[in-house]
């Protein structure tokens, strides 16, 4: 029932409710799971079998495949939609643009800054021959 | 004596031993009742039973699992009973 490939549901700790594919037998009771975690938020770990509840869907896979292989099965399954799992991609992409974002507006204010630091310069010796002026 | 109002059995009475070595009364309001499953009554484990749980921190209040309010044999039932509907 639970050979490699074998998509399960957790049912027991704190990953609880989410899904996972099997990846290879370690022992008469664990086997070694993954989400991958870039998917559906469970570590690459051993699990007991007791803790694991077998669903009807099957990934073609090797016996302890790599994430990304297993990333690449599930869409092939086509069981991303199915099980209406959020796909990485669109996660991993909004933060690559956040950084690009960042990157650029820290050069942005350098090229401004120069244009109003004269204005400033202009302001504060008023300020000071104010402040001159009170005292 | 301690005072009318400590005298009654509505407070609980601590034995305190003081840094002198003598042993006081400490008079405090009852604990609450063991926190139970949702489903089969059966006491939840795990749980601090106190007044004041928001000293706790928030991940020893409960369990990180969904379905913090049921034990766990009853909590693994019901994500079954999911996965079936989703199943059909
Ligand atoms: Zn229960």
């Amino acid at each position: 029932m639970l050979e490699p490939g074998r998509v399960c549901v957790k049912t027991a700790g704190r990953e609880a409710g989410r899904y996972c594919v099997v990846l290879k037998k370690l022992d008469e009771n664990f086997v070694l799971v993954t989400g991958p975690k870039s998917l559906t938020k469970v570590k690459r770990r051993k699990c007991n079998i007791e803790h694991l509840e077998p669903l009807e869907y099957k990934l073609e896979i090797k016996a302890g495949a790599e994430d990304e292989e297993v990333l690449k099965a599930y869409e092939k399954a086509g069981l991303i939609e199915k099980l209406k799992l959020q796909p990485p991609k669109a996660e991993e992409k909004p933060k690559k643009a956040e950084k690009k974002a960042k990157e650029k507006k820290p050069e942005k204010p350098e090229k401004e800054k120069p244009k109003e630091k004269p204005e400033k310069k202009t302001k504060k010796p008023e300020k000071a021959e104010k402040k001159k002026t009170k005292k | 004596m301690p005072r009318p109002a400590q005298r009654s059995s509505k407070l609980r009475k601590l034995r305190i031993k003081t840094p002198g070595g003598r042993v006081k009364v400490r008079f405090e309001k009852r604990r609450p009742g063991k926190p139970k499953c949702a489903k089969c009554k059966k006491p939840l484990s795990g749980v601090p039973r106190m007044r004041k749980l928001d000293r706790v921190p928030k991940s020893q209040r409960r369990p990180e699992r969904p379905y913090a309010n049921l034990c766990p044999t009853c909590a693994r039932q019901q994500i079954k009973e999911k996965i079936y509907k989703l199943a059909g």
